[in-house]
């Protein structure tokens, strides 16, 4: 015979009913609870304690005979770089390290893309982004200002990415409270008010993109989101035509594990913006499922350009659809501190200097 | 002849700073400072009679002689300097025996001090004589009535202002620094989703708050019983025709 022990919701200390009063009584910090709202407490953490499911059904076809025939595949010796092309495209040269010692492969790629976004930023467009990007920004280090920003290589890429949709059925669990104080003869008397706050639903996702290329830096990746999915069409071999696409060398669950992250992140705070006239909210427990968890490969349309300053190679990347742009090429922080201590300097200057005439004229007293 | 003429002017200039220096500001009845506290008091509270012709004396007494706050000072500031040849000062006046300190003031005084909020009193003083800095509080004190009578220069409120304004600068200037910073599109990841997450989707089907114990704490309200001419308010009185106005409170 098992005996069901409710725990305080305070202290976590085995509770006792109390007959006289008719409710449930902690031993421990002496806290006193009606029996409907401890069972009620009871029942929410016990469907909260679930076991988290955040796995996703794959969608990869593979290639048919036909596209095959229709697909030319290279290897890089120099950076192993995997890529793919339609078969009247000539690769000359590897799309990452821009080396020439590309050798053609078996094409046996086992991920088929389903999608594809096609490039609507020509290349003078790119090349024209990548040199002003280094007009107006005051933060950019010298070594980019001494002279001209040659393009090293300028690469049309179609990177491949895991495309993920689900619902993400979520339950979770804060404490709040609430505060309130008035006066009490010669007390001030502040009453805590401790609530158990119990939030469970869904919240659907639609092709949240994963970098599926090794080469590729997902920081990269990532800092040109969002491409418009709603202008993907169906991939054919013909539409890769005149680019390179890297094959999906990232299996698909390291990407699942960059997907949770980001729909846990986001569930999180979705959930959470529906708690509200609390003076504090912390979490206690989080539980989320993927329900019809999908995942699609697709390729996306990106310019690599690369750049070459005493000896490094900075990356610029502009997203071949929407023209969003990023870079890893640094910030220079003695700029930063310069500005931040010229412009605090001008600031107290003009501040002590409009001190000094109000006292003039007497404005100031 | 010449020469004793020249002596003599030269003794007549210098007189009113004799008198100045001869002068004593400070009457340590209680003997709470020390030989060299009361030399630096005296000596501020000379700057500032010769600057301003204001007379401030600080006062110690063990003993009130049961008259109460107001009369005792009123009357120990009367008979302790002429109000015929002196009639512009102020004298603070710490009585140990009732833990009262009382500011009376005469002439110029009553208009400068008396008036004032009594709070403006008890946030240069009381701190310090609650903590047993006597010569803090008197120190303080002549530096507040300095100040009241002195306005700063432009220039001199402007260098009081400057350590704000640096910061103030310090702040715009990060916020600049950040938004420059914010304009190079460094690659970074991603933390949420949101922009991939298909509108209005957001589906409750629980949603509930339950009210599990309250606490209740009870803090006493601290009454400042100290503050003896509190609340903005004042006394006045008179000595042998002279008028007085006074503010004081409790350590």
């Amino acid at each position: 015979m098992s005996t069901l022990t409710y725990k305080c919701p305070s202290c976590a200390a085995p509770l006792t009913y109390d007959g006289r009063a008719q409710e449930l009584t902690c031993g421990s910090c002496g806290n006193s609870f009606d029996p409907e709202t401890v069972i009620a407490i009871n029942q929410i953490e016990q469907e909260d304690d679930r076991p988290e499911d955040m796995s996703w059904q794959v969608e990869d076809q593979g290639f048919t005979e036909e596209e095959l025939s229709q697909t030319r595949a290279f290897n890089c010796s120099s950076c192993g770089a995997q890529l793919f092309m339609e078969d009247t495209t000539v690769a000359t040269e590897c799309a990452f390290c821009g080396s020439p010692s590309i050798i053609p492969a078996q094409f046996t790629e086992e991920t088929r893309p389903e999608r594809i976004i096609p490039f609507k930023i020509e290349k003078a467009q790119a090349e024209a982004m990548f040199r002003d990007y280094f007009k107006g920004r005051k933060l950019i280090p010298n070594l980019f200002l001494k002279g001209p920003n040659r393009i090293e290589e300028i690469r049309k890429l179609y990177v491949p990415y895991w495309l993920f949709g689900c619902q993400a059925d979520a339950r979770m669990t804060y404490r709040g409270t609430t505060v309130s104080t008035r006066r009490s003869g010669q007390y001030m008397v502040t009453t805590t008010r401790h609530f158990l706050i119990h939030r469970a639903g869904t919240l659907t996702f639609s092709d949240l993109p994963v970098d599926a290329s090794e080469r590729l830096d997902n920081t990269i990746s990532e800092s040109i989101e969002p491409f418009n999915t709603k202008e993907a069409i169906p991939f054919a071999p013909h539409t890769l035509s005149g680019a390179q696409a890297n094959r999906a060398d990232v299996d698909q669950d390291t990407c699942q594990q960059r997907a949770n992250t980001r729909v846990r992140s986001t569930t999180d705070s979705a959930f959470r913006g529906t708690v509200s006239g609390y003076a504090t909210v912390v979490p206690q427990s989080s539980n989320i499922q993927i329900v019809n968890g999908t995942t699609l490969p697709a390729l996306y349309p990106v310019w690599l350009i690369t750049t070459k300053k005493e000896g490094k190679t900075y990356i610029f990347a502009i997203n071949g659809q929407t023209g969003e742009q990023t870079s890893n090429i640094p910030w220079s922080r003695a700029k930063f501190f310069g500005r931040m201590l010229g412009m605090a300097a001008g600031v107290a200057a003009a501040g002590f200097a409009a001190v000094f005439v109000l006292g003039m004229l007497g404005v100031l007293k | 002849m010449k020469r004793v003429l020249m002596i003599l002017a030269l003794l007549l200039l210098l007189a009113p700073l004799t008198q100045a220096q001869e002068m004593s500001h400070v009457s340590d009845l209680a003997d709470r400072l020390t030989a060299s506290e009361r030399q630096r008091l005296q000596q501020q509270a000379s700057e500032l009679f010769e600057l301003t012709g204001f007379d401030v004396i600080v006062h110690t007494t063990n003993d009130s002689q049961r008259k109460g706050p107001k009369d005792y000072s009123f009357d120990y500031y009367h008979s302790f300097r002429d109000a015929a040849r002196y009639p512009d000062g102020a004298l603070l006046a710490i009585m140990f025996d009732t833990r009262d300190y009382y500011e009376a003031a005469r002439g110029k005084g009553i208009s400068l001090l008396t008036y004032r909020e009594s709070d403006d009193l008890a946030r240069v003083v009381q701190s310090k004589l609650s903590d047993g800095d006597y010569y803090g509080a008197f120190s303080g004190y002549i530096r507040y009535v300095r100040r009241l009578l002195i306005p700063p220069t432009p220039m001199e409120r402007a260098i009081s202002l400057l350590p704000f304004l640096l910061i103030g600068g310090l702040v715009i200037g990060l916020v600049y620094a950040l938004v420059l910073k914010g304009k190079l599109k460094i690659a970074k990841s991603r933390v949420g989703a949101q922009q991939y997450v298909v509108p209005n989707s957001l589906n409750l089907t629980d949603a509930r708050d339950l009210f599990m114990y309250q606490t209740v704490t009870r803090r006493k309200i601290e009454t400042n019983t100290s503050r003896g001419g509190g609340g903005g308010g004042f006394s006045s009185g008179s000595r042998g025709g002279t008028s007085y106005g006074g503010r004081g409170g409790k350590f």
